[in-house]
This record gives structure tokens, C-alpha cells and sequence, in this order.
């Protein structure tokens, strides 16, 4: 006999908790029931009421559908951090509801499957002996196929890989030191999820990072606890096809005939540059580095600088308006904007899809009304 | 008679938020006072907005066939968020009919055989009864379009044309 509704939830109610590493007595507790009645139902003895349910999807961070849910696909991810930090499994929640949403929008509005995900490029060490040349030329060929030119900078890296396939989600985690996680599933593609309390640099660096990892290493998304990966390589390897592919050799070589010729590189030349290829003074002092235009020890210093600034950046870009550029055509954006004008969705599913309150999400959609009035007068 | 006069209504978060955005709770509470339902989805939804109806009556889901009916419609129905699908849940349940103007929200409720009606229906029901003018209920509902109501022009056009004819 199949499964009942109350043993469904019950059972999907025992997951999220103990996937959230919260054991019974302390849950119940805080749903204000006896262990024994949590016990009843996550076993499927006695049903729910929706309001102990709404408790417990806020305290496990989980939407209420999640536990009328058959079977679940759950994501297993790969992260970036500068320290060896766990991502809190709130935010690995939050990441995977915001991959579920956007596939969700993608079915409503009829265009699921309409953007193939990026190309892979599979590593593997008995056939590529030389990882870091590996991860160069994936960064060539990636910039060859996205039609991004030898010497071009990229305008605004979240466009360009949302264009691509790829789903974005700028979150703030309160982890400052977890940069970013990835994703990829058969179901939702590709995900990159950009801690938005970074600097700009570092989120377009992560970026790169996590999209140069779902295009060389995509076997690895296997686990289902997020993988800082042991392997060195692999994260250097990431690390060179971000900074190549943001500031592609030729490009820099060109840059600096442009506007350094032969002379020594000055700090503002360094700045003028981060700001071309919009990145990092550590990045670009890097590729500097790399290209033998500044010493070793000239690097070292502006890493050290770079350091004191602990998480704000030299000569910062302009946030807002990278930030700005992105949302106005952002495909996530563009969906829910379609499906909430065309009343293929209500403004409660939309304030779901958003993670944003009525309130919020109504002055968003009366915005958007507003740009399509202005846009027939 | 008006259509809204008896009977309890199960309201969604948007139309509630409606009458919050013009200060016009009172009507609500007069015109609905012990007949309002709110589905917890619903207050949940309302709060996370810093919002409370008091005067409402708190309707949750407490067994099985209840939580398996909210399923039923929430599966049929993707289009439509938790507080929705609550409130028509609520609304089938208790035999009550069904306010809100998304028309997905609507189109469910249709099919399931509840009666619906919206803000435009309640400033109807109110200039009927008397606790608001003609002017009075074109002002506010001016004034909820101006919050992020989204009525079709059509209604908005015959509601003027009905509320100010006497």
C-alpha cells in the first residue's frame, strides 16, 4: 500500500530536521508539542496540524511544499571559501529552494529547457597530466565559444553567464568568508549562488571560480555535503581558468601597449586596469605577476594592502550599477516578471518564488506595471 | 440582496492588504464582522508583512483530510502560492465563499464551486448597505489601484458607473 499523507509528511518533517541537525526534543519544544506527539507524527501516526507545519517550515527554513513532496532531488554542491568553513545547511536550503524556483518559473511561463547549459570540459588527471595548462585552455576555448574576442573585457559577468544557462542567485550570506557555492543537477542545470557580501571583485571572481568548476569538474557534483574540494588542483585549477577568462592574456598584453608602453607600472596603471577587466587589485596584480610586468615583491605588497582592507576593495567599481545592469535583464527576473503580468501566477506565488513578503512583492509588480504603461503610452 | 451580505468569506493576503493600504480596516471589520476567515497560511503571509486582522477568524488545517484537500488543490493549481490555496481551501471547507482578485486564484475557486468575489465586490456590497458613499467607494478604490491593486480597467470602468448612478 503506498504511502498516506500524514506518513508522507511525517517522513519528509524527520528529514529536514535531522538535516538540519536539530534532534527531536529541542524541535519539539520549539513547535510546543511533546517529543512523544513529534514522534507520532514524523512516524506517520498522527497528522500535522498547518499551523505546527508553517512552525516548522520557518524554523527549518524549508517552503511548506517541501513536505508534501514525493521524492526530493537534493543538490550536492561544491563551495568556495577562504577558510575551511562548512556552509550553514540553512543556506544550502535557501539555495536549492531558489534552483527549485526558477525551474518552477521556467515551467509556468513554457520555457523550460530552452537554455542548454554550458558545454562540459572534463578533467581527468591520467589524460591531462598538466591541470593548470588544462584550465587555460578551457578559459580560450570558453572565451572563443561565448564569442568574447582575444583582448575584451567582460561588460558584466552575472549577465553574461545567466545568458549562458547558468542560474545566478546573489544572496547574503553571513558568512563573509564563504565566497560562493555551485550546483549542478539534471533538473536544475547549472546554479551558482554569490555571497552578495562581498565586494563586487570578489563576486565576479567567484563567478568565474564556480563556472570554471560546473564546466571542468562537473562529475564531481555528486556529494550531497557541500565539497570544499580536497584535491589542490582543482581549486587552482578553478582559480586559473577565473582569472584567464576574465582577464585573458592578450587582452592584458594589449591593455598595457595601449596605455603603458615600456615604462614601469604604476599603481594607477594597476587600478586602470582593475578597472578594464573589472576585477581585484589581487587578481590583476596576479596576472601582472604572471605576465612578468611587476616583481613578486611589488605583488606581495598589494596583496598585502589588499589584505588590510580586509573585505573592501582598492579603487572599488561601481557596485550598484554592475548589480543594476544585471537585475534589468536577468532571466529569473524577465520570467517572473512575464508570469505575474500575464496572471499566469498570483502575487502569493510570486512573493514565494521572490522569497519576498506581500508587501514587497506588490510594490515590485506595480513597478513593473509601471515601465510596461510607460512603455505603450 | 447583496450577494455578499450573508455567508462567511475566506480572504487571501492581497485583498486584505487592499483595504490595509487605504486605512480602510474598519470597512472590513463592519461589513464582514464575524464571517471573515483567514487561513494560517494567510495570517503567516500577513504577518511577514507586519500585518494583523484581528477581527478574523483564525481557521487552520487540523486533520488529515483537511491537509490532503490543501494538497489536492495546491497540486492542481501551480500558479497559485500557499496563502491562495489556504484560503480556498478554507473557503470549500467551511462552505464559505472565496475573496481575492488574482484571477488564477479565481479560475481555482470557480472550479471547485465556491463563490467568489474581490475589493471591487466588498466597496460594491459597502455603498449598497450604506457604510460608504458612491465618491467614497471610488476614492478608495482610486486609491488602492494607486497602492498596487490590479483590477482590469473594465471593472474598474463599470464599478464608477454602478456605485455613482444613484
Amino acid at each position: 500500500m503506498g504511502e498516506n499523507l500524514k506518513q508522507l509528511v511525517g517522513r519528509n518533517l524527520r528529514t529536514a530536521r535531522e538535516t538540519a541537525g536539530i534532534s527531536q526534543e529541542p524541535f519539539a519544544e520549539k513547535l510546543g508539542i511533546s517529543r512523544a506527539t513529534l514522534s507520532a507524527i514524523e512516524n506517520g501516526h498522527v497528522a500535522i496540524d498547518s499551523t505546527k507545519l508553517i512552525q516548522a517550515s520557518r524554523i527549518l527554513s524549508r517552503p511548506i511544499t517541501d513536505f508534501f513532496r514525493a521524492e526530493a532531488e537534493e543538490l550536492a554542491l561544491l563551495y568556495r571559501s577562504a577558510e575551511k568553513i562548512v556552509p550553514e545547511e540553512q543556506l544550502r536550503v535557501k539555495f536549492q529552494n531558489f534552483c527549485e524556483a526558477y525551474r518552477e518559473l521556467e515551467e509556468i511561463v513554457g520555457v523550460a529547457d530552452n537554455v542548454l547549459p554550458p558545454p562540459e570540459y572534463p578533467f581527468a588527471h591520467h589524460l591531462h597530466s598538466k591541470a593548470l595548462n588544462f584550465a587555460k585552455q578551457v578559459a580560450s576555448s570558453e572565451r572563443d565559444r561565448l564569442q568574447l574576442g582575444k583582448t575584451e573585457p567582460i561588460a558584466n559577468i552575472f549577465s553574461l553567464l545567466e545568458e549562458n544557462g547558468v542560474r545566478i542567485f546573489d544572496y547574503e550570506v553571513d558568512q563573509p568568508a564563504l565566497f560562493g557555492l555551485s550546483a549542478f543537477s539534471k533538473q536544475y542545470g547549472p546554479c551558482i549562488l554569490v555571497n552578495s557580501k562581498n565586494t563586487i571583485e570578489r563576486q565576479a571572481f567567484t563567478l568565474a571560480h564556480e563556472y570554471g568548476h560546473l564546466l571542468m569538474h562537473r562529475d564531481r557534483y555528486r556529494n550531497l555535503n557541500p565539497t570544499q574540494d580536497s584535491e589542490p588542483d582543482f581549486e587552482a585549477m578553478a582559480d586559473e581558468f577565473a582569472g584567464l577568462f576574465l582577464v585573458p592574456l592578450d587582452g592584458l598584453r594589449d591593455f598595457l601597449t595601449r596605455t603603458v608602453g615600456d615604462r614601469k607600472i604604476a599603481l594607477e596603471d594597476i587600478v586602470a586596469a582593475k578597472h578594464h577587466f573589472k576585477v581585484s587589485l589581487k587578481v590583476i596584480s596576479r596576472r601582472l605577476f604572471d605576465e612578468k610586468r611587476i616583481p613578486e615583491s611589488e605583488k606581495d605588497d598589494l596583496w598585502k594592502k589588499a589584505g588590510q582592507l580586509g573585505h573592501a576593495e582598492l579603487a572599488p567599481l561601481d557596485r550598484h550599477k554592475i548589480i543594476r545592469d544585471w537585475r534589468e535583464t536577468s532571466r529569473f527576473y524577465t520570467l517572473a516578471k512575464k508570469a505575474v503580468l500575464g496572471e499566469m501566477i498570483s502575487i502569493g506565488k510570486l512573493s514565494e518564488l521572490l522569497d519576498k513578503n506581500v508587501l514587497e512583492t506588490r510594490s515590485r509588480v506595480q513597478a513593473w506595471r509601471k515601465e510596461l504603461t510607460f512603455a505603450s503610452a | 440582496m447583496h450577494p455578499l451580505e450573508r455567508g462567511e468569506y475566506s480572504f487571501d493576503s492581497n485583498s486584505v492588504v487592499d483595504f490595509v493600504k487605504t486605512a480602510t480596516m474598519s470597512l472590513l471589520d463592519s461589513l464582514f464582522a464575524g464571517r471573515a476567515l483567514l487561513s494560517d497560511f494567510v495570517v503567516q503571509e500577513l504577518a511577514d508583512a507586519q500585518i494583523e486582522w484581528k477581527q478574523a477568524q483564525i481557521v487552520p488545517l487540523t486533520t488529515e483530510p483537511e491537509l490532503q484537500l490543501f494538497d489536492d488543490i495546491r497540486r492542481n493549481n501551480r500558479a497559485l502560492g500557499s496563502g491562495e490555496v489556504g484560503a480556498i481551501t478554507i473557503a470549500k471547507l467551511r462552505k464559505a465563499g472565496l475573496i481575492t482578485n488574482d484571477r488564477q486564484a479565481r479560475k481555482a475557486a470557480a472550479e471547485l464551486n465556491i463563490p467568489v468575489s474581490g475589493s471591487l465586490g466588498i466597496l460594491n456590497y459597502g455603498v449598497h448597505v450604506h457604510q460608504i458613499s458612491g465618491e467614497e467607494a471610488v476614492r478608495i478604490l482610486t486609491e488602492m489601484i494607486l497602492a498596487g491593486a490590479w483590477l482590469s480597467e473594465e471593472l474598474v470602468e463599470q464599478f464608477r458607473r454602478d456605485v455613482l448612478k444613484n
